[in-house]
């Protein structure tokens, strides 16, 4: 019998879930996993049309790239046209330098190209190797793995999905009715045959919703790890369902992670003692990007590092810079990172280490270290959150409830602030990495 | 690095969360008992860097790989020269030298060519008395261009090149009697055996096995050491044994032990201990006779006192993963009533060639595959010692 399943499509994470009348089963789409049942939004597309999602992306993206050959060629990529100071017009050719042993490109932020895909200048898709990919060809590709991934763990096939979708997509109506359909195509693309969508926030409240007996004003604090998304609605009565405000920024649980890098573990790689050479600085300053790492393994990277190890400049940290760009270390360092990240939530102190192939990184964290590495956040997400109430004509006395969820609603600091502006017994949390796709699994049993 | 600045960030995650000191502590705890291990190997490596101690080790490991250079270009000189002669329309000649030794040190050397070999021929006889020290000699038959390492019983190795060895002019009779001794022992020590050693560099292992059935392997990365330092080890634990045999062999390859009374073990090189170790449990009255390194295909041959051989083929050859075994008879108890007794055991293909030294001291060449055919070897009185060839 075919099914109809719940579909988080996140800008950094997804996932899939399935209710069978009484409980909800968050599916562990992505095996040997910290979180099997969250898979990152990443896609990437090998020069032979192949396609991998999440983790298995990202590994066969560093497996394929770190240290590989490079051999740039230049390709014409169209023309300019200008006028001259002299009054004349020219036609200028432009050419790119393009590496022809590329295995692959990696895809992320797809759900962004959805919001991006509408009116002039908007992103309509990019040309990978032999192929030219429209947004909707990116968003298919990626569902169609998820769903071949999750009909293997159900053991029977997709019919039908409710996917989530944000207050809004874009400002306009028209790109935001433009993105849906874009993504309704894609899931049509995938062999979904009925599509629907559920706002995200109401998803991530539908829980509790049903508990409640009498209408109520609530703020939904959705903190993932791309983006957070929150909305004001009045929940209770979903025919008369109001939704007051919503918005968002794009900071989240990535953006701490690369927060804790740039301020506490750069030192390990040579920061502060590598003086002012701009080549070893830029190097250093690349760590905390995980998708650029790969693209430094080159020969001449390589030699620009012996050649300043042989000097002497910071030998031994520069050592463990080159380990960690050369010797496949990179998804390790970031796994570290996150997990201490996560550690911080339950507990004071937390060590992020990493030691092998060379690489003896240690570095004790304290969770006051953290709110302090993450402050200029925190004003920003606070600001975001007044604004957000602001707009929505409440006065703050007037939010019955906050429901906050998502990985990233875990971190004290964020429950504090929550907790102060409006109350220590009006913040709850929701299901922390699975409310979404957990409510949107009972819509869909509900629609199907 | 751990700044005073971060330790006063922690005393102030300490200050905020009093819980969060215990976990703070065991952090640093836990880093400072690593770090102390790592000083401690730093400072120990310090101290071997000072004492020149590291600069005798790379100066030993570049000698040993001088060694094992000089010993492939022997190697690959003697295969060019072979490509020269046959390009130009002639045979490849290569000289193979038959040693014949005792335990005393004497070291018989005689040359003859590979296409010289036929099947019963009588290669030399010795004179005089064969065994002086009650112990019957031994036999190699390896490429003159090898280099062998004499290995005696209390552990004392040394190397030579077969082609310096003195060698006797065919026709002549030997004898003991003012022989050659390359090597002269020191105290009470015996020739326990000869080495070949030019597959040195392509071997993973040497492998020592005593005459009661102990048997000990060490890595041939070791082998700089042993030369330099001329000694291997006695690979003995009873007072009363001694070393019988040393062999190169790789990590996959089968030791295969027989014993003077007819029982054969074989064991996975791999597996093989480091240290000295009983493999196989021998009666009082048994002692080892051949160990033999045999590679998949071979078959094991064990030739009796009579000149009856016994035939193991690769099928037949049980690797045993536990020592102290006694390993399977090879002939049945009746049979080793009647007082037949095995000289010797080699790993054999049907192209090899075997040499046979006779209780009158007459010393006969033999085509395995004939031997094989008829199952026992041509012989007068009693057969003293057995090797085999390939060639």
């Amino acid at each position: 019998m075919a099914l109809k399943v719940g579909l988080d499509f996140g800008t950094s994470n997804s996932g899939v879930a399935v209710y069978d009348g009484r409980q909800v089963h968050v599916l562990p789409i992505e095996r040997n996993s910290l979180l099997p049942e969250v898979v990152k939004t990443i896609l990437y597309i090998t020069r032979d049309e192949r396609h991998f999602i999440g983790k298995e992306a990202i590994e066969l993206y560093y497996k394929e790239n770190i240290n590989r050959q490079r051999r740039f060629v230049q390709k014409w990529a169209g023309e300019i046209d200008y006028h001259g100071s002299d009054g004349m017009y020219y036609v200028r050719d432009v050419f790119v330098h393009v590496d022809e042993l590329l295995p692959g490109r990696l895809m992320q932020y797809l759900k962004t190209a959805l919001r991006k895909s509408s009116g002039p200048g908007g992103y309509a898709g990019t040309q990978v190797f032999e192929r030219y990919y429209r947004t909707v060809d990116l968003v298919q590709a990626y569902l169609i793995e998820l769903k071949r991934r999750a009909e293997a763990i159900l053991g029977k096939p997709i019919r039908g999905v409710t996917i989530g979708r944000p207050v809004k997509f874009a400002e306009s109506s028209e790109a935001d009715s433009q993105a849906e359909a874009t993504l309704m195509q894609a899931a049509r693309g995938a062999g979904i045959q009925e599509v629907d969508f559920e706002l995200e926030p109401v998803a991530a409240a539908l829980f509790y919703e049903r508990s409640l007996d009498k209408p109520q004003n609530a703020l939904i604090f959705d903190f993932g790890g791309g983006t957070l998304d929150i909305a004001i609605l009045r929940l209770g009565d979903p025919s008369r369902r109001v939704v007051y405000a919503s918005g968002g920024i794009g900071i989240a649980g990535s953006d701490f992670d690369q927060a804790i890098i740039q301020q506490r573990l750069l030192s390990h790689f040579g920061l502060e003692q590598i003086g002012h050479s701009p080549e070893l600085l830029e190097l250093v300053q690349a760590v905390p990007d995980w998708a650029a790492l790969p693209e430094l393994s080159t020969p001449m990277i390589r030699n620009t590092l012996e050649q300043a190890i042989l000097k002497g400049i910071a030998p031994v940290r520069l050592k463990t810079l080159q380990a960690l760009i050369f010797n496949n270390l990179a998804f390790s360092f970031y796994n570290a990172v996150e997990a201490g990240k996560i550690a911080l939530s339950s507990q004071g102190a937390t060590v992020i280490a990493l030691q092998e192939q060379g690489i003896d990184l240690w570095e004790l964290y304290t969770r006051s270290q953290f709110e302090q590495d993450i402050r200029e956040q925190q004003i920003q997400i606070e600001q975001v959150l007044l604004d957000i109430v602001s707009a929505s004509g409440l006065e703050l006395d007037e939010i019955d409830v906050v429901v906050k969820t998502g990985g990233s609603s875990g971190i004290p600091v964020f429950t504090a602030m929550l907790q102060r502006i409006f109350g220590v017994g009006r913040v709850i949390e929701s299901n922390t990495f699975s409310s979404v796709v957990a409510g949107l699994a009972i819509r869909a049993y509900e629609t199907s | 690095m751990i700044t005073s600045d971060k330790i006063e960030e922690w005393l102030k995650e300490v200050e905020q969360r009093p819980e969060s000191a215990p976990l703070i502590i065991q952090s640093i705890a836990n880093r400072l008992r690593d770090l102390a291990g790592w000083n401690e190997s730093l400072r120990a490596e310090n101290i071997a860097l000072i004492k020149g101690n590291r600069v005798e080790e790379y100066e030993q490991r570049i000698a040993h790989l001088e060694y094992q250079l000089d010993l492939l270009k022997r190697q690959v000189g003697s295969v060019l020269e072979g490509g020269e002669s046959q390009a130009g329309g002639l045979q490849p000649v290569e000289t193979i030298s038959l040693i014949v030794y005792n335990p005393l040190g004497n070291v018989l050397r005689y040359t003859f060519a590979s296409g010289e070999l036929a099947d019963g021929a009588v290669v030399g006889r010795l004179d005089g008395v064969l065994a002086p020290d009650g112990e019957p000699p031994r036999l190699l038959v390896i490429p003159s261009t090898e280099e062998l390492l004499f290995v005696f019983t209390y552990g004392r190795v040394a190397a030579y090149p077969v082609e310096s060895l003195l060698s006797v002019e065919p026709g002549e009779t030997w004898d003991w009697a003012g022989s050659p001794v390359p090597e002269a022992r020191r105290s009470k020590e015996m020739l326990a055996c000869l080495t070949p050693v030019a597959r040195l560099a392509l071997s993973e292992f040497f492998i020592q096995v005593s005459r009661r059935g102990y048997v000990k392997k060490i890595v041939t990365s070791m082998a700089a050491t042993i030369l330099s330092q001329h000694y291997i080890g006695t690979g003995t634990v009873l007072p009363v044994d001694k070393v019988f045999e040393t062999r190169l062999c790789g990590k996959e390859s089968r030791v295969v032990l027989v014993s003077h009374e007819g029982y054969l073990l074989c064991l996975d090189a791999g597996r093989l201990p480091f240290s000295v170790e009983e493999a196989m449990r021998l009666g009082v009255t048994d002692h080892l006779v051949g160990a033999a390194v045999a590679d998949p295909g071979k078959t094991i041959l064990a030739m009796t006192q009579i000149g009856k051989l016994v035939a193991l083929g690769d099928e037949e050859l049980e690797i045993t993963t536990l020592l102290k075994n006694r390993g399977k008879a090879i002939f049945s108890s009746q049979r080793r009533a009647q007082g037949v007794r095995v000289i010797g055991a080699a790993a054999v293909s049907e192209a090899d060639w075997a040499v046979a030294l006779h209780a009158d001291g007459q010393v006969t060449l033999h085509a395995v595959s004939s031997l094989l055919g008829r199952g026992t070897l041509p012989v007068a009185g009693e057969l003293l010692s057995f090797t085999t060839f390939s060639v």
